[in-house]
């Protein structure tokens, strides 16, 4: 089955392509890079580990025990940085066409509907 | 165990089983961090994120109804992608019970009929009856030995590797002589005396009269009537109790003549009878005790225990020979007894078995 690439994913990938990450390190990164915007839940988070692992983006790393408890690190597969960069790619173009779209607008044109 | 960390567990239960297993700590050490100073139990939002983060796990590693169902109702094998959710099916807390539960609908209809016609309360009893023979012959079969068979049907596909686990060879387990051939002495000789009992006290016996008076040969009935003589069933079974013996002395013969000389078993490790066995053989000779009571006092008519009484009479002669004989030579299985006894041929070598082991305990040995 294809992955679908929603933001949330896109952000947990992007936060692995920088360093291998546990699961509260990913929820961190993403928290930062996203300005505090985005804010996984546990249950968001490993249901797109999940889906990250079964499609061959992501893979355990290793785990350390810290505090009696068990991190396990995630990294980036080679499978995973090029849908990363590919995803990337897309998104740069949308926003190009996006900003051509923008710019091309009229900054100021009649209502439609009056005379 | 922290309250915290009780209220994660709580929660998690929506994810499946064996997810849990493999998961449950990593999440928990998640959920301890991600909660505030001095949380006792988790936030709303994160407990619905868990429900839905389950359910919706759940849903993706079942497979599709196309699959899901013929398994669940029929047994039938399920395609290659879907070996390892069979695993966890199969071996992991609950499996009896996911089961039974979907084989459930067979009974669907008899117990609607039973429920809905005259003989509501004959049939009730009946599957009361096919209810206790079930769970005392499920107590007779050791827990692991369903698993591994039911693992070796679905997952047992050529490929040594699923997921993570490998299959490797393994000894084969085999019951017993003393205590499989004691428990078969005991089982015939209860079988024996009472529906021999029930076949002689009888009062009622099933008799066959015409449709209608002018007694046309296409159409008969059959009908409960009184037992006018007992010489008729008697007589069988005494013939039945003649020719036991004289099998026996042929058992005896074939088991002095091939087991003298026997090949060592290095495939083969030899195991008791399943841990609540003796409950499961009691259920049986109340069972069995209980049908022939029935029949003894007229409240069933003269039928299992016709056939049933010669049956058992002619084998139990057999079964204590076999008996007698696996006392001298304990390192025996029931089941070269039984070889020799019914094919007159000589032991077999077993073959090893094969087991799914987790691939970290294989790296191990």
């Amino acid at each position: 089955m294809a992955f679908r690439m929603s933001e949330q994913a896109y952000y947990v990938l992007l936060s692995l392509a920088e360093e291998p990450r546990h699961g509260y390190g990913i929820v961190q990164a993403v928290k930062a890079m996203s300005d505090d915007r985005v804010r996984l839940g546990a249950g968001t988070l490993y249901g797109i580990l999940d889906r990250l692992v079964e499609a061959g983006y992501t893979e355990a790393s290793g785990e350390i025990v810290v505090d009696g408890r068990v991190r396990r690190y995630y990294r980036l597969t080679p499978d995973g940085m090029a849908a990363l960069t590919a995803e990337t790619a897309r998104l740069t173009d949308l926003a190009s066409l996006a900003r051509r779209v923008i710019a091309a607008r009229p900054t100021s044109r009649p209502a439609l509907g009056t005379a | 165990m922290r309250s915290l960390d009780r209220s994660a567990a709580f929660w998690l239960r929506a994810y499946p089983p064996a997810w849990r297993t493999q998961r449950a700590d990593e999440v928990t050490a998640v959920l301890v961090d991600l909660a505030p100073d001095g949380a006792r139990r988790l936030d709303a939002r994160t407990a619905l994120g868990l429900l839905r983060g389950g359910v919706a796990t759940r849903w993706r590693l079942t497979p599709p109804l196309r699959v899901y169902l013929p398994y669940r109702m029929l047994d039938i094998r399920v395609p290659a992608q879907y070996r390892e959710w069979v695993h966890q099916d199969i071996a992991t807390p609950g499996a009896m019970r996911r089961n039974l539960t979907g084989r459930l609908w067979l009974f669907a209809f008899p117990i609607y009929n039973a429920l809905t016609t005259d003989a509501r309360d004959v049939t009730l009893v009946m599957w009361t009856v096919v209810g206790v023979a079930l769970l005392a012959t499920l107590l007779c079969v050791r827990p692991g030995f369903g698993v591994r068979r039911r693992l070796q049907h679905h997952a047992g596909t050529g490929s040594r590797v699923l997921g993570s686990s490998v299959w490797v060879r393994t000894s084969r387990a085999r019951v017993s002589a003393g205590p499989g051939a004691r428990v078969l002495v005991l089982l015939l000789a209860v079988g024996a005396v009472a529906w021999s009992a029930a076949a002689v006290l009888a009062p009622t016996r099933l008799g066959a009269v015409p449709c209608d008076a002018a007694g046309a040969l296409a159409c008969w009935e059959t009908v409960v009537v009184e037992r006018d003589s007992a010489a008729l069933i008697t007589a069988p079974i005494a013939a039945a109790a003649l020719a036991g013996i004289a099998i026996a002395v042929a058992v005896h013969r074939r088991l002095g003549r091939h087991l003298a000389d026997r090949p060592d078993q290095p495939a083969r490790h030899l195991v008791g009878l399943a841990p609540h066995a003796g409950v499961g053989f009691t259920l049986w000779a109340g069972l069995i005790i209980a049908e022939a009571w029935a029949e003894a006092t007229g409240a069933w008519v003269l039928s299992l225990s016709a056939v049933a009484a010669p049956a058992c009479l002619l084998l139990l002669p057999a079964a204590v020979v076999v008996w007698l004989r696996s006392r001298t030579a304990p390192d025996l299985a029931l089941v070269d007894l039984r070889h020799v006894a019914w094919t007159g041929r000589p032991v077999q070598v077993d073959r090893y078995d094969t087991e799914l082991v987790p691939a970290l305990a294989q790296e191990s040995r």
